[in-house]
């Protein structure tokens, strides 16, 4: 049976403008994810990896090109469009956890939900559940300052898989992490997506990071050398 | 939802208390100013009506001299009113009844010291002095009753205070004016002016013979019948002694006002330094909010990156506006809030203090309503205002460039 294509790019440009010069981060990509793949993204710095990323996470609009989310063709939303296209397909996880300092574990979880409008009684169960899930369940009223790096990065993907998304988008997510913590966060990754059945895109620069994937994209210059 | 984004905010102002209190401070300052201001404002409105109100309302005061500006000036002109004038009014059509009283400066001696006060001469008939307005009043003793020629009734101040003979002055103590000799036989009532507090009355007549009067007046009090307006009979007033003393329109040697008159004058002063005052504490509320919009582009630029991740998870524009909005109004009305506590406060304090040292109850402050209200909605909407501008810079703002922020 052929698998549903979580996500599809075609031809994809970004070129930044800056002034003088044109930056070409992203010169005419394309690839698909199927549902439920494990995919990771490598490449050096300023090969454009991160700024496709950005693209795919609806956090920038594309030059030119297509980006088809579940079916769904975003390149032209507006920004409001995309803030729920972010709100309920996409879940991110960042290299700096990007955790607010000034909630608790519970309420940065919950936080997705209360965009969308969630009760709060509704936010917390489910928030609850997937800290439970990443086994924070004895710290959900920590602030972020109170964890270890390995367990804010375990909050980020409870966040990440609040709003139920269609993929999940990881931007070096064991970068600031000493090699077993780094580990251990893998290892969940890789649990969501066999167990769970989540789409999973990685970007990374370590090679041991990607072999959890079972595809690598490598990157170069704003383009794909090897899919 | 809009309760959920209230407590995100409080939580952020909780997060940076120290700076969250300085820019608060700004508005408690400004409101605290403003509310004190206009309750002890209106506090002295309230009671200045209402020492008008012990002349009578709906009377006409008929007084020698050009028209002026302001309370009664009695004795500025050469023109005098008399029992002439009196008979005229009583006359008029619609005058019910009228009466007059003598103020002149008088040489008193008691407790061994001489001081000079307001000696005030009434009529002893006490239907004539109905007509002069519960001003006349007393608090202890008797009131003046026909054939009293020597006897005196002290202000409040002379028989409360020894600060004027350095004794008190007490019923049945004998007292000089102008070295002729009187008994005190009553107190006259607390009126709140020194100048009235610190007077004596006699019997009208035995001031005339005192002074060699004749037969003039200070002042007349007109009581008007109820088919006429306090207007209608000042102008027919007007146009008799005019006639009477062959004067033309605008050559007037005496005056005649309505007591709405002599009130809204007042008033008029009254409104006009309140208004200075308060645009001056209105100053500071300016200040407050450029406090505000100066907290908040600095919290918008510290939340560069919150702003970004709340982006990355699902924020619109507008729910970061509502969010810096709620922060800003929140901030504004905690300022105001405090503000009015701190703003009655002082207004009772300044109460409490100018009637220890003044012993004056014409400081009142007075907290109607609108003003506590007001000034609650106008906090707010100061903080939203201020908040506007970096709450849109914070919406607006480019969710990569935000989230890259450091």
């Amino acid at each position: 049976m052929e698998m549903q294509d979580s996500l599809v790019l075609e031809d994809l440009w970004k070129i930044y403008d800056m002034g003088e010069v044109k930056v070409e981060a992203a010169r005419g990509v394309n690839f698909n994810v199927k549902k439920g793949e494990f995919v990771a993204i490598m490449g050096p710095s300023g090969s454009g990896k991160s700024t496709v990323m950005h693209l795919i996470g609806c956090l920038d609009n594309p030059t030119r090109g297509n980006i088809i989310i579940d079916n769904e063709n975003i390149s032209e939303h507006s920004s409001n469009k995309l803030a729920s296209i972010r709100n309920s397909k996409i879940g991110f996880v960042f290299q700096q956890f990007n955790l607010i300092n000034s909630l608790t574990s519970l309420e940065n979880v919950e936080l997705p939900l209360l965009f969308q409008g969630l009760s709060k009684n509704n936010r917390e169960k489910k928030a609850k559940e997937l800290l439970n899930l990443v086994s924070l369940g004895n710290r959900l009223n920590n602030l972020p300052s109170q964890l270890s790096g390995g367990e804010r990065q375990r909050v980020a993907i409870a966040r990440a898989l609040v709003n139920d998304p269609e993929i999940i988008l990881a931007d070096e997510p064991t970068g600031m992490l000493d090699s077993k913590t780094g580990k251990d966060i893998m290892d969940l990754l890789a649990y969501l997506n066999k167990e769970k059945g989540k789409t999973i895109l990685i970007v990374t620069h370590d090679i041991n990071v990607a072999k959890y994937a079972r595809r690598t994209i490598r990157f170069k210059d704003g383009e794909i050398i090897e899919k | 939802m809009i309760a959920d984004y209230f407590f995100l905010s409080l939580k952020t102002l909780i997060h940076r208390k120290l700076r969250s209190w300085l820019t608060i401070l700004g508005i408690i300052i400004g409101i605290t100013a403003v509310v004190a201001l206009i309750s002890l404002g209106q506090g002295l409105q309230t009671a200045i009506n209402e020492q008008f109100s012990t002349i009578g309302v709906n009377r006409v005061i008929v007084q020698a001299g050009g028209v002026s500006f302001g309370p009664p000036t009695p004795g500025v002109g050469t023109a005098k009113i008399t029992e002439h004038d009196l008979d005229l009014i009583k006359r008029i059509d619609g005058v019910e009844n009228a009466a007059g009283f003598i103020l002149n400066p008088g040489k008193v001696k008691f407790n061994g010291k001489v001081q000079f006060v307001f000696a005030v001469g009434i009529p002893t008939d006490p239907e004539e002095r109905k007509i002069l307005g519960s001003r006349l009043d007393i608090e202890a003793g008797r009131h003046f009753k026909k054939d009293d020629t020597n006897k005196l009734i002290v202000g409040h101040n002379l028989a409360e205070s020894d600060s004027t003979f350095g004794k008190t002055i007490s019923i049945g103590d004998k007292v000089l004016l102008e070295d002729k000799s009187f008994t005190v036989i009553g107190v006259r009532k607390k009126l709140g002016d020194s100048a009235n507090d610190g007077s004596v009355m006699i019997p009208i007549e035995t001031l005339r013979e005192i002074y060699g009067l004749e037969d003039e007046f200070s002042i007349i009090n007109v009581e008007i019948s109820k088919s006429k307006t306090p207007d209608e009979i000042a102008e027919a007033i007007k146009d008799d002694m005019r006639k009477d003393r062959h004067l033309k329109e605008g050559e007037e040697d005496f005056q005649v006002q309505t007591s709405a008159e002599l009130i809204s004058s007042f008033n008029t002063i009254l409104n006009i330094v309140q208004a200075v005052l308060i645009g001056i504490a209105a100053i500071s509320l300016i200040v407050g909010g450029v406090g505000i919009m100066n907290t908040m582009y600095t919290s918008v630029l510290e939340r560069t990156k919150d702003i970004g991740i709340m982006k990355a998870v699902g924020a619109k524009d507008s729910d970061i506006l509502l969010l810096f909005l709620i922060e800003s109004g929140i901030i504004g009305f905690v300022g105001g809030a405090i503000g009015v506590l701190i703003g009655v406060g002082i207004g009772k304090l300044m109460e409490f203090v100018a009637f220890q040292v003044f012993g004056s109850p014409l400081v009142k402050a007075s907290f109607p309503p609108y003003l506590i209200i007001g000034a609650l909605v106008f906090s707010f909407l100061i903080g939203t205002i201020s908040g506007l501008l970096p709450a849109r810079q914070a919406s607006k703002m480019n969710p990569v460039d935000a989230l890259r922020y450091e």
